[in-house]
């Protein structure tokens, strides 16, 4: 059930009208009504996998809950680490086994061993990369004392399984979460008309800029790398944008579908791209996975404190670890390995020596995206081979020309699509969200003809939802 | 609560009503640029058509009309103009609408005869359409076809509850899709054509664009490739096993859409206007129609049935799968004159008497 689909917004008026008027004021048949909303949802992209999330879930919440009940410290150490693996392990057989098999038996061949091994090619479960991490996240959070175990298990399976953020995240933490569904909701009409707001834009950003950018990088990568410089050079400047409206779109509309029933999901991005230097950026990017990385990773790493290289060194090892959670692939790992090199390089030459190379902002902007762009170079083929063949095209007498897609006035109307993101961007940028700048409009018939305009756009591109992105991940 | 569900309620309000008064402020053919042109070039033509040929491109491709006035002609049924009023993706409901609207409108004053394509697939299944052509299925739809599908599921017999539950789920989508806009006016703002291979440019003459002209245009490898997929022993298997297949077709007619394209006969009857139905010869989509309804017969020239058009059954006459080539058009032109004189009760042209379902 995509979000941008008739089938959700059908399915959320449902959930919605049934949470205020048919169970208010009882948290926990409002807790129940969620939870049987959530695995509907989840169900409708799959009912199959409805068995490896609830075993998931539950084997979690007994986990955290003798985790809590045992005082030996071996026996505490045990079962976090019993509970760590088993998570792990799920991710890695749907994601990693394939990649890890075709590698090894690739590379034994090259020494004349043949194993008989196949891959198993399974499918992956919708939001398992996000729904193992967060948790782990509790397990961990448990073992360390900063949340208690939950004792409810609906309460505990709301949290794993809660539908807006079900597919692609935000990733929660059970501290922030769990007490929002054990303490009684009441309707707060300016959260839900803000998570309406919200709603809009993200449909906005997924339906009308991040669909209409994805047939043009479409075009430019599916064609080979035969196309002219000047294309391949116009597609990978486009292709952050793409991912960045097509994700931030699925966040906004999470966090406001989630807002409609007084919960409130954690900011996923805060305007990435104003960001004037390469480390800020991911600051603002997935701040959901980027925070799970740097409290669960980055601050058990030995020794972070004792040298700057060192330092470096594991802020890297980060970066490289969050391109395997996007893929198991070659092409993952190194965009991991090009963030990790430009993100150290900065972090060594420029921030440690508190030195700037542009003093106005929007040089580093600019830079900043251009550095971004080049890190996703990896993403544009399927293989590492071809990702090369397009990046060496770049730099080819070709780059001249001035690119054939901008001759098409699809083109420029999804430029001006991306113009007018980053203006509300702009006026927003010290809110929380891309439509803060209404806020400022007194007049509600002004507001009223954005909304109309906006959604009229958004129902006029949504004619075939696209997957998203971070669907696959 | 009650304060945000009035104002959501308001802005919904508002918002189809915005929605409402752009949709009645633009002509019916918005959206398609082909069909567009067509009625561009029938508002120019000097002598109203009194003949029509409504599809998809299939009939855009197959039934020429200077072909068909000659022969009719020729064979003694007078004069007459005809006008091929196709679009590419066309489905069933569509290529109706579009008739209904073309006599409502006063856009054809001469208008005696209808020749609509139909293809017979379910709806409940159906309704999406398929790529580009989606903006078009959901706008092509009046409310009373909205109501009449929904009489008709409710009242469709032999269908259990899950299937008229599904069927009226889908009915839904599509109203809500209509009224919200999916896809309205997309084509419009990014300039791009529904169509990839029928320019509107291209047509000439009374809306009909022979295959010469498509070879024309495409590049030599592809359509060498195309040739060259013709003349495997695949498609030769393809279209034994279609004739085949088509000689045991026993699926039973689908009572909704038997239902529509009765309704339609009876309305366009009250104009004057005589409705005949066809199914256009092809060889990839014989496992999606349904057998045809007996109690449509009459009404429906059954190109793809190997008994009584064997010609069609001739690889020479396609150009791919779902379309014939020049020489194919010629042949089923011609038998559609031969029909059209023997159901005006005029000789033939050829001297041939045909039967038809």
């Amino acid at each position: 059930m995509p979000f941008q689909s008739l089938d959700f917004a059908l399915f959320l008026t449902g959930v919605f009208v049934l949470h205020w008027f048919g169970t208010a004021g009882d948290t926990g048949r409002q807790n129940l009504l969620l939870l049987a909303a959530s695995l509907f949802f989840y169900g409708w992209w799959d009912w199959r996998f409805l068995g490896l999330l609830i075993g998931a879930t539950l084997f979690n919440l007994l986990m955290a809950r003798a985790l809590e009940g045992a005082t030996d410290k071996t026996r505490r150490a045990l079962l976090l680490w019993t509970a760590v693996l088993s998570n792990l392990s799920l991710l890695f057989l749907f994601k990693y086994l394939d990649f890890f098999v075709a590698n090894f038996t690739r590379a034994f061949s090259l020494f004349g061993m043949r194993f008989p091994v196949g891959t198993l090619e399974l499918v992956l479960p919708l939001g398992l990369s996000f729904y193992t991490f967060q948790a782990i996240g509790y397990v961990v959070d448990v073992y360390r004392g900063r949340c208690p175990a939950v004792r409810d298990p609906v309460v505990f399976m709301c949290f794993m399984t809660f539908f807006p953020k079900m597919a692609s995240g935000p990733i929660e933490r059970a501290s922030t979460l769990v007490p929002q569904f054990m303490q009684a909701r009441v309707f707060d009409e300016r959260l839900a008309v803000d998570g309406l707001r919200r709603i809009l834009l993200g449909l906005f950003m997924k339906v009308v800029v991040a669909d209409n950018i994805g047939v043009l990088v479409e075009r430019v990568f599916q064609s080979g790398p035969s196309q002219s410089g000047s294309d391949i050079l116009f597609g990978m400047l486009l292709k952050p944008l793409h991912v960045y409206a097509d994700f931030a779109g699925y966040s906004e509309v999470a966090i406001g579908s989630a807002a409609l029933f007084g919960i409130g999901l954690t900011r996923n991005f805060a305007f990435p791209f104003f960001a004037t230097d390469i480390s800020m950026l991911w600051r603002r990017w997935h701040m959901s996975l980027t925070g799970w990385f740097r409290d669960f990773i980055f601050m058990v790493l030995p020794a972070r404190r004792s040298s700057r290289w060192i330092l470096v060194r594991n802020i890297s090892l980060i970066y490289l670890l969050s391109g395997f959670w996007h893929g198991a692939s070659w092409n993952h790992l190194a965009w991991g390995g090009l963030n990790a090199l430009f993100v150290g390089a900065y972090l060594y030459f420029l921030h440690f020596e508190k030195r700037r190379l542009f003093k106005h902002p929007l040089p580093g902007m600019v830079s900043t995206y251009l550095l971004f762009s080049f890190t996703m170079v990896p993403l544009s083929g399927d293989g590492l081979r071809r990702s090369v063949g397009f990046a060496s095209r770049v730099f080819s007498p070709s780059l001249f020309h001035v690119p054939s897609l901008f001759l098409q006035r699809q083109t420029l109307v999804t430029l001006s699509f991306i113009v007018i993101l980053f203006a509300m961007e702009w006026y927003s940028r010290n809110g929380p969200h891309g439509f803060h700048w209404l806020e400022g409009i007194p007049s509600r018939f002004s507001r009223w003809a954005v909304y109309v305009i906006v959604l009229m756009l958004v129902w006029m591109f949504s004619g075939n939802p696209n997957p998203f992105i971070y669907g696959r991940y | 609560m009650k304060r945000f569900s009035l104002r959501l309620v308001l802005f919904c309000l508002a918002y189809l009503s915005v929605r409402s008064f752009i949709e009645l402020a633009t002509p019916f053919q918005t959206g398609s640029d082909h069909l567009s042109s067509k009625l561009a070039i029938l508002e120019r033509e000097k002598e109203p058509p009194s003949v029509f040929f409504i599809g998809s491109s299939r009939t855009h491709y197959h039934f020429n009309p200077a072909l068909f006035d000659s022969l009719v002609s020729s064979g003694g049924g007078g004069p007459v103009r005809s006008f091929n009023l196709s679009q590419g993706f066309a489905t069933d409901y569509e290529s109706v609408y579009i008739a209904r609207n073309m006599l409502k409108s006063g856009r054809a004053p001469a208008c005696r005869t209808v020749y609509i394509e139909i293809n017979f697939r379910k709806p409940e299944l159906e309704w999406e359409g398929d790529g580009n052509s989606d903006e078009r299925h959901y706008h092509r739809m009046d409310p009373s076809m909205f109501v009449f599908h929904a009489g008709a599921v409710l009242r469709a017999e032999g269908w259990d509850f899950f299937r008229k539950a599904r069927a009226l789920y889908a009915l839904a989508q599509v109203i809500g899709s209509k009224y919200l806009g999916v896809g309205r006016y997309r084509n419009l703002l990014m300039g791009t054509n529904t169509y990839r291979a029928m320019e509107p440019t291209e047509i000439r003459g009374r809306g009909f664009e022979s295959m010469d002209s498509q070879y024309a245009r495409l590049p030599p490898d592809e359509l060498r490739r195309i040739r060259e997929s013709l003349d495997t022993a695949r498609f030769r298997m393809k279209i034994q096993e279609t004739a085949d297949e088509r000689r045991r077709l026993d699926t039973s007619s689908h009572d909704v859409l038997d239902a529509f394209f009765h309704e339609f006969v009876r309305e366009a009857a009250r104009m004057g206007v005589k409705v005949v139905y066809t199914y256009q010869p092809n060889f990839n989509t014989v496992s999606s129609p349904v057998k045809v309804p007996s109690s449509l017969s009459d009404r429906v020239i059954d190109f793809t049935d190997p008994d009584l058009f064997p010609e069609l059954y001739d690889m020479g006459l396609y150009y791919d799968m779902w379309h014939l080539n020049t020489k194919g058009s010629d042949v089923v032109t011609t038998r559609l004159a031969e029909i059209h004189l023997s159901r005006t009760g005029a000789s033939q042209p050829d001297g041939n008497a045909s039967s038809t379902r």
